[in-house]
């Protein structure tokens, strides 16, 4: 469970950057849904990834000391994009 | 009785041998201090038998458990970086929380240094405030084995102190690897030495050895060498 709710600590620092960055790049390229959801998956965990690592990097090393490893954050991250993306399809 | 054996790191950056075939161990309830100058790979060591570096070749082992990854140090190993590492936007409280198992969290939130600053969040503390809740998570995560990475940067004399004795007073629990430039604190706290030089770890028995060895340029007695 402390696991979990650390995988969620490094998601919400990252998840509503994320949502912007994709509905930004939603609406420039025609605003629909299923733009904004594709490049909530395709395009802001990239752009998160970079951000972080120049920004954040030590605090990898909170993560790690709990045994997630970088694998585990970044795929938490792809898994919780497709689940929007499938939200965002479907409605 | 665990016991942490380190083997064969080696580890090279742009052809410069970093680390020769290192040997090192750790017991539980033994505090190791590791010295050496800028540079001399103190801090890739730790990282390497931490697993957050990779290196050419490396053996370590926790018992029978072979440490590979980050993921095989879930536990076993804990390493406090250089640099701070908690996530800025998060109160002390809710780090205490979310870092530590239940058992562990009522002697750190009534501890004396961190009680004032619960409800802080971390990005709003000073340095050596930071250092002392990231120290007191690592002292009382699940690991047997804590890498302590420069521990005493940024805190005053007072807290160096408390921080000395505070591990002291815990060690018969886990097993510490401690490197720190405040070496006189490292050599009150450490119950055996080794000096990182060139790439090879050398024992060291006497701190007259470090005088020697030019780390330092006078004895903690104060005689100079001559």
């Amino acid at each position: 469970m402390r696991i979990i709710k650390n995988i969620l600590l490094f998601q919400k620092k990252i998840f509503f950057i994320s949502y912007a960055i994709s509905i930004l790049i939603g609406i420039f390229f025609g605003g629909g849904l299923k733009t904004i959801g594709l490049s909530f998956i395709c395009i802001a965990p990239f752009t998160q990834y970079f951000f972080y690592e120049a920004k954040h990097k030590n605090q990898y090393y909170y993560y790690y000391n709990l045994g997630i490893s970088r694998l585990i954050l970044w795929g938490s991250t792809f898994v919780i994009g497709l689940v929007n993306v499938l939200i965002l399809i479907s409605v | 009785m665990s016991k942490l054996h380190i083997d064969s790191v080696t580890k090279t950056y742009n052809h410069k041998v970093i680390l020769s075939d290192i040997y090192m161990s750790c017991k539980t309830g033994e505090v190791k201090g590791l010295v050496g100058r800028n540079g001399s790979g103190k801090s890739t060591l730790l990282k390497i038998v931490f697993g957050s570096v990779n290196p050419e070749s490396k053996f370590v082992k926790i018992g029978s458990k072979v440490i590979k990854s980050i993921s095989d140090t879930r536990c076993l190993i804990n390493y406090l970086p250089q640099d701070n590492f908690l996530p800025n936007n998060t109160s002390v409280k809710s780090l205490i929380n979310l870092f530590l198992p239940k058992e562990n969290r009522t002697i750190v939130l009534e501890n004396e240094y961190i009680k004032p600053i619960l409800n802080k969040r971390n990005r709003d503390l000073s340095g050596g405030e930071k250092r002392i809740v990231e120290i007191l998570l690592i002292i009382h995560s699940k690991a047997k084995f804590v890498l302590l990475d420069e521990p005493f940067n940024g805190l005053s004399p007072i807290a160096r102190e408390y921080i000395g004795n505070y591990i002291k007073t815990r060690k018969s629990s886990k097993g510490y690897i401690i490197t720190d430039h405040d070496y006189e604190n490292v050599m009150n706290l450490a119950d055996s030495l080794v000096y990182l030089k060139n790439g090879f770890l050398k024992e060291i028995n006497d701190k007259r050895e470090l005088v020697e060895l030019g780390y330092i340029t006078k004895t903690i007695d104060g005689n100079r060498d001559d």
